[in-house]
């Protein structure tokens, strides 16, 4: 029942929001810590009374709407609540944005929890929806292209996603995760149906040849970008989830493509944020060749990588929404995030992407190497960014307000921590790993 | 009283009733009352024809939308209207070639009239002509395939026992349905007749032609051309939403896709009628609000009418195949069936055209959310 709470809070909350414009942001803001106040309880309660047999620390079934709680959803909704109370901040006036942004919330809650790939399916539609909304309704005029190109790739994304879902059902007969784990699938099929979801996940992610549609919608504004921050991590999170455990098989078939994948899109990502000027694009590309590491850790098949993939999840929405909130208000913050993002030791990025490489470096060590690339070009890129905001071009800096000061502090503080004590955020992951990933490769 | 006559009674009624009202005294709003009541009322004397209630459910609807700007003189409309919907309940009800061949002649030639109803408009003029024209040899044809099969059989219930007739019938009932490639006629027909009639064109006629695909059995010898106009028409119609600005023209190329997914529905035994229901409740919410809006500019409709905005979002969507829309749930039924009948190249194609289609009702959408 927690669960349920948990992604219908949010849900209607946002329906009550039109009446209650006086006071929006309070209220979006407290059910926001509401939820999660119960998730972390959801979790201590599930730590403590589920035995090491149990799968799934809580657990909430009615039909196809099978929700259930392990440390991979926990550590992902705690971070996309944190992103959502952060880009509360930045539309604290405006209740209609606050009521899309909520919507998003449920939705990635819902992705998050889901457990049976068709309701995982049907969150992953929906919670397009009150993006295209907001796009639509914030975009300038004449300016719907991004959103087509976001729409058809996105449905495409979709539309592959439910192809292999009803093929998975009707080779299986089922939908859902635990008894899909112990059905063993053939060669060619899994192959196919694998195909099918890596592609589905890769346009999230989104990796180099399917990443049209993302830099531009990026561009939007600050709350495209933090929103897309929530979307982006489902890729990942489908690959942890999904692709892994059901497809053992097909993942090792098809690492040596995906490694292939990845250090395009690193490069690619990194050589086209070099030349970019708009902030935003830079790191909209930065994300691609960032998302890049990240797929090639998926697939390194070694633990440290995974745990690399999670931690570098969490510590690069965060670190791109604080340059989001902090771009042209505060010097000071704007040159702490990039740092996190360039991956400068001491914060939390660079734990993430170290562990990836090291796992990388002992399965694949020339894709390791070309992964590291990632690095010294996203130093090159990032400080070209800074030096032509604040030093040539000399944007006039609007004063940043107490709220976005103290939401941009409290993620600062999270990636030092992050970084200088990554002991408390990998134990979670480690026990993520051990937990369901271990269990599919078994 | 059998239960064949009293389902189709209270339409007959209804006609008789509007004939004597326009002979003795006109009114308007009793005209409309008499339409609406006889097909609410013969809802409930089908009680287990799924199709049928369908059937009348849209009658009911469409008579509602008419309300909204009553066309003149509306008692020969209603009667038009009602005698057109009796066909399709007689079309949803047969049992053999006779009372098939009859439903629809029924149903299609009060059509004919609908479309010209208002004679001096040259467009709809046009409309019913090419309408007349081409309905009238697709009836030809199909005719003369239901004689083939009697020849064969001596027989008259339903049943594709022989290619050649059972091939001729079906391409009768392709032309009615606009499945390609007997789709040509829908654009122009769908843009020039009257809205109202458009909204019963792509409804009742739609229903009752897939209840016949529904109450006749497969045979096996059919399978390749139907497999083959099946993929055909989800290309094709998916295709053709990409080109097209008018929203009638759209919902006629978008109806040539569908009504693919409703082949392929019938192929692999995945729900004619689930599929049809969701199809109508969609296609009936888009064509309510066009009517409703009465050709107001559907750019930033959102700012200005979000209500409105919002059936004909949804009708897009559902039309796209979103999930949780009711078409998204008839398709996920009819792409099982087609992965556990094996039809791998159905399954792909449906996926393929869906896709390709998101880009036709992304547009639509799109310019509804716009500001300006």
């Amino acid at each position: 029942m927690i669960l349920l709470a948990i992604f219908l809070l949010p849900l209607i909350v946002a329906f009550l929001l039109p009446f209650l414009p006086r006071y929006s942001g309070l209220v979006s803001l407290a059910s926001i810590l509401v939820i999660a106040a119960l998730t972390l309880s959801a979790y201590s309660i599930g730590e403590s009374s589920s035995s090491l047999e149990d799968v799934w620390l809580m657990e909430f079934k009615r039909g196809w709407l099978y929700f259930a709680l392990d440390g991979l959803s926990f550590v992902l909704l705690l971070t996309s609540q944190l992103l959502g109370a952060l880009s509360l901040v930045t539309v604290w006036q405006n209740a209609r944005q606050q009521m899309f942004l909520l919507l998003t919330l449920s939705g990635t809650i819902g992705l998050l929890l889901s457990i049976d790939l068709l309701a995982f399916f049907i969150f992953w539609e929906i919670m397009l929806l009150p993006t295209y909304f907001w796009v639509l309704s914030a975009g300038k005029e004449g300016k719907s292209f991004p959103v087509l190109q976001f729409i058809i790739f996105t449905q495409a994304s979709g539309l592959l996603l439910l192809g292999s879902v009803v093929a998975l059902l009707t080779l299986t007969g089922t939908t859902n995760l635990n008894q899909l784990l112990s059905i063993e699938l053939s060669q060619a099929a899994e192959l196919w149906i694998a195909s099918g979801f890596i592609i589905a996940f890769l346009i999230k992610f989104p990796i180099f040849p399917f990443h049209v549609w993302m830099p531009s919608l990026f561009a939007e504004s600050a709350l495209g970008a933090i929103i897309s921050g929530l979307l982006l991590k489902t890729g990942a999170y489908g690959f942890l989830r999904f692709v892994l455990p059901l497809f053992p098989k097909a993942s090792m078939q098809l690492s040596s493509l995906m490694m292939f994948l990845g250090a395009a899109s690193v490069l690619y990502g990194a050589l086209l944020a070099f030349s970019q000027k708009n902030p935003a694009k830079v790191f909209a590309y930065s994300i691609i060749s960032h998302a890049g590491l990240m797929l090639m850790g998926l697939f390194s098949d070694h633990q440290l990588a995974l745990n690399g993939v999670i931690v570098l999840m969490v510590t690069q929405a965060i670190a791109t929404a604080g340059f989001m909130m902090s771009l042209n208000k505060h010097l000071g913050f704007s040159l702490f995030f990039a740092m996190a993002s360039l991956g400068l030791p001491g914060l939390g990025n660079f734990v993430g992407e170290w562990l990836l490489l090291f796992g990388l470096f002992q399965s694949y060590p020339q894709m390791a190497v070309l992964g590291s690339l990632s690095l010294i070009l996203g130093a090159a890129y990032f400080l070209k960014m800074l030096t032509q905001i604040y030093y040539e071009r000399r944007e006039a800096m609007t004063s940043i307000s107490r709220m976005r000061f103290s939401a941009c502090l409290s993620i600062a503080v999270l990636l030092l921590w992050i970084g200088l004590f990554p002991a408390d955020l990998l134990d979670l992951t480690t026990q993520v790993w051990r937990e369901d990933i271990s269990r599919g490769a078994s | 009283m059998s239960l064949f006559e009293l389902s189709i009674l209270p339409m007959a009624l209804g006609i008789v009733l509007l004939l004597g009202q326009a002979t003795f005294f006109r009114q308007t709003k009793l005209a409309l009352a008499i339409i609406l009541l006889s097909s609410a009322v013969s809802f409930f004397c089908l009680p287990d024809n799924l199709f049928g209630q369908l059937v009348a459910l849209s009658t009911v609807v469409n008579a509602l939308l008419s309300m909204l700007n009553p066309p003149e003189p509306v008692e020969e409309y209603g009667v038009l209207l009602l005698s057109s919907s009796l066909g399709a309940l007689v079309l949803c009800q047969a049992s053999d070639w006779i009372y098939l061949f009859v439903g629809i002649e029924l149903l299609t030639l009060p059509v004919y009239g609908l479309i010209a109803f208002e004679h001096r408009n040259a467009q709809n003029l046009k409309a019913a002509v090419k309408y007349f024209v081409l309905a009238g040899l697709s009836s030809a044809v199909m005719l003369l395939g239901m004689g083939v099969l009697y020849a064969q059989s001596g027989l008259l219930d339903l049943s594709l026992n022989n290619p050649l007739g059972g091939a001729l019938f079906l391409m009768g009932v392709a032309f009615k349905l606009s499945v390609a490639p007997f789709y040509l006629w829908t654009p122009d027909v769908y843009e020039d007749s009257p809205l109202l009639v458009t909204a019963f064109l792509a409804t009742v006629s739609k229903i009752s032609f897939a209840s016949i695909l529904a109450s006749l059995s497969l045979s096996l010898n059919l399978l390749p051309i139907l497999m083959l106009m099946a993929i055909l028409s989800m290309l094709v119609g998916a295709f053709l939403t990409l080109k097209t600005d008018q929203i009638t023209r759209f919902l006629a190329y978008s109806s040539v896709a569908h009504m693919g997914y409703v082949l392929v529905a019938w192929i692999t035994d995945g729900s004619v009628l689930f599929y049809m229901t969701s199809y109508v409740i969609s296609v009936l919410s888009i064509f309510a609000m066009i009517l409703w809006l009465d050709g107001e500019d559907l750019v930033g409709l959102w700012g200005k009418k979000p209500l409105p905005a919002l059936f004909l979002i949804f009708g897009f969507f559902s039309l796209m195949g979103l999930p949780i829309t009711p078409i998204f749930w008839a398709k996920y039924r009819v792409l099982t069936a087609a992965l556990v009948g094996d039809y791998t190249i159905l399954f792909g194609t449906m996926i393929l055209s869906s896709l390709i289609a998101v880009y036709g009702y992304a547009r639509f959408i799109t310019r509804i959310c716009q500001r300006n």
